[in-house]
């Protein structure tokens, strides 16, 4: 065993080192980035307004009272003890982005506080009517 | 050739090693639901209810960990890490929370303005009891736990109630756990009343909560000994025996209430009060679950 | 760590074939230790060299953050260091979700596909926007 046996080796182990999957980089072909066309299926975007403000001029008054729905519904979660820590500070930001008359924003946010609210009052309802599902068997 | 015979075998050798790192796994079944009765019922039904809930709570956990010892589970996630409860050991040689018990012996001897002590409130005077609380109050018709009872007793002699989460109350808490260390627990669940608390309870552990959408059943069950990140799940079992507990995070002791708050806030669901009715109920539950253990308060804990 | 018996449990990792050492050759019992050497080396710096395309690195941040994805919570993931071990490892996405529906609808909701699950549901709840979660498609397509 020589030193350039040792070379030649090494050589055709790192060849082979090349091809081991797990070991090698299976990744290089990525897939072309299609987030532009990705749907969503929570229909969020239909009201993101930043799509077409242009024609539709926000109005303070609805901004109110999508606002005014979304805190009915927070009362109901937390009414029955389901609340999230996350509503809190989206209702502040909205209604402080509403004062400071940022209506794309406070839309925005109220939008997305309606839909925690929402989903806080499907936890409630879920829990408790199917609690029993998260015992283990 | 022989050459080449090395180099498979290298390489062999390498695929192993490289897939080793995957090979883990972990299938996750869907639990089925459990029957569970919740009407009102004779006092022998209640008991019946209440014995096959913490038959097939406590034998989930003997399954799942068969290699783990029942009087173990009173010290939390020690009893499934291998690796941490070494560390625990030693930190129990000297143990944290000692000046906080020497403290709360302190304040627990320390008479009220009107002269009397917090003695006067309890059977025994107030030793060796931890292990009878929380109980059902078939009068008041609520669960009372010892540190609600022990601002019952302030407020009885004239004094403010302490703050429920930490500070002089985990002190005293911790005390009276001291001199209870390795009591029984075994609450009963001997009425209507006290079945529906017991019930809520378990409705309460059992419900997924917050933005994150976690039941602590979800937790503390199921996903039981595996890790969040770094941290391995404690089991639900035994989890109201070791506390109040000094924990490191806290750098001082806490009460129970506060850790059930901690744990909601982690998935943001909003916390209860500590003492509320919910919480209140939530230890009912708990220790009716970890009936057949002993006390062991204070701990420390990571 | 204690054995745990259930089918939620993660099974023990995958045992490494041992091959004899020859006593006679130690210098193949060098190239052996060279080459594995080599290749721990190497794991790291392959991570390293896959180049992420600006989204795809959106979303490994937005995957790894804890108040984000924190995906690594529960799963294992490429270099994600303490990772936990709740959920299977994320690996092999292309070849295990070809359809790039599922895979998003698994993290949009994962209870869609089981009702019982412990994943959370990221886009349902409001925890991920439907931008941070098309981001992390991305992101998994990559590994
Ligand atoms: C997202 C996972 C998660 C959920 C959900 C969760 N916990 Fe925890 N909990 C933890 C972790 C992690 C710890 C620290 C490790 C341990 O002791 O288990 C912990 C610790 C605790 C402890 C301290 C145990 C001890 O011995 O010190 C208690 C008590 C507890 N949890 C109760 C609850 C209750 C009650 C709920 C439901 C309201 C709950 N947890 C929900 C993750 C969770
Ligand atoms: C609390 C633990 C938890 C967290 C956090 C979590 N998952 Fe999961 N995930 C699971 C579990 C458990 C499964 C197994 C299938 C099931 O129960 O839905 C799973 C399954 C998956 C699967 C399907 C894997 C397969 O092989 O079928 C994908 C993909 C996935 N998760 C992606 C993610 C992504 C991306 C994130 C972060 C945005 C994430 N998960 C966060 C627990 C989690």
């Amino acid at each position: 065993m020589n030193l350039k046996k040792y070379v030649l080796t090494s050589l055709c182990a790192t060849v082979l080192l090349g091809v081991l999957p797990g070991c090698g980089d299976s990744a290089t072909d990525l897939p072309a980035s299609d987030t532009a066309s990705a749907v969503s299926e929570t229909g969020i975007e239909n009201t993101d307004l930043s799509q077409d403000k242009s024609d539709v001029a926000l109005n303070a008054t609805e901004i109110e009272a999508v606002l005014a729905d979304a805190q009915e519904k927070l009362q109901i979660g937390s009414a029955s003890g389901f609340g999230w820590t996350t509503t809190a500070d989206l209702l502040a930001q909205a209604e402080q982005a509403l004062e400071e008359g940022e209506l794309e924003r406070a839309n925005e946010l109220s939008v997305e506080l309606s839909k925690q609210a929402l989903a806080s009052t499907q936890q409630a309802s879920y829990s408790d009517a199917q609690w029993m599902e998260s015992i283990p068997r | 050739m022989r050459t080449r015979l090395w180099i498979s075998i290298v390489g062999s050798l390498i695929a192993a090693q490289c897939f080793g790192v995957f090979a883990e796994s972990s299938a996750q079944t869907t639990p089925k639901a459990m029957a569970s009765e919740q009407s009102a019922a004779a006092p022998e039904d209640i008991e019946a209810q209440v014995n096959l809930d913490v038959e097939v709570f406590q034998g989930f956990f003997a399954k799942r960990f068969s290699a783990v010892e029942f009087a173990d589970y009173r010290n939390g996630v020690y009893a499934l890490d291998e690796a941490s409860r070494e560390q625990w050991l030693e930190i129990e040689e000297f143990p944290p929370y000692e000046f906080s018990v020497d403290d709360g012996e302190t304040l627990f001897e320390t008479p009220f303005a009107n002269g009397k002590t917090y003695a006067d409130c309890f059977d025994n005077g107030g030793i060796n009891i931890r292990q009878n609380y929380p109980f059902f109050d078939e009068t008041l018709g609520e669960v009372i736990t010892l540190e609600l009872a022990i601002n019952r007793c302030r407020e009885s002699n004239g004094e403010q109630p302490l703050g429920y989460k930490k500070g002089a109350i985990a002190s005293i808490s911790a005390y009276m756990a001291s001199t209870s260390v390795d009591q029984l627990m075994h609450p009963e669940v001997a009425s209507d009343a006290a079945f529906k608390a017991y019930n809520e309870g378990k409705k309460f552990f059992y419900s997924k909560r917050g933005q994150l959408n976690f039941s602590c059943a979800d937790c503390h069950m199921r996903v039981s000994g595996l890790r969040l990140r770094a941290e391995v799940l404690g089991p639900a079992l035994g989890q109201a025996t070791g506390f109040p507990v000094y924990r490191s995070k806290w750098m001082e002791l806490g009460t129970l209430h506060r850790r059930y708050a901690g744990c909601n806030k982690n998935v943001r669901a909003l916390p209860f009060a500590a003492q509320s009715t919910e919480y209140r109920n939530l230890e009912y539950f708990q220790s009716v679950m970890s009936r057949g253990l002993t006390i062991n308060g204070p701990s420390a804990r990571k | 760590m204690i054995k745990i018996n259930s089918s939620s449990g993660v099974s023990s990792t995958g045992s490494v074939a041992a091959a004899p050492m020859n006593a006679v050759m130690p210098l193949f019992a060098v190239f052996a230790v060279t080459l594995i050497l080599i290749c721990l080396s190497i794991q790291p710096a392959v991570a390293e060299e896959v180049a992420l395309s600006a989204v795809q690195n959106q979303g490994k941040q937005l995957a790894f953050e804890r108040s984000k994805g924190n995906c690594l919570a529960c799963h294992q993931m490429a270099d994600g260091a303490l990772a936990g071990n709740v959920g299977p490892p994320l690996l092999q996405m292309q070849a295990r979700f070809p359809d790039r529906a599922v895979l998003r609808e698994q993290i949009a909701d994962a209870r869609i596909r089981n009702p019982g699950t412990i994943m959370p549901p990221f886009e349902a709840h409001g925890i991920l926007s439907a931008e941070e979660v098309d981001a992390i498609v991305e992101y998994l397509y990559a590994l």
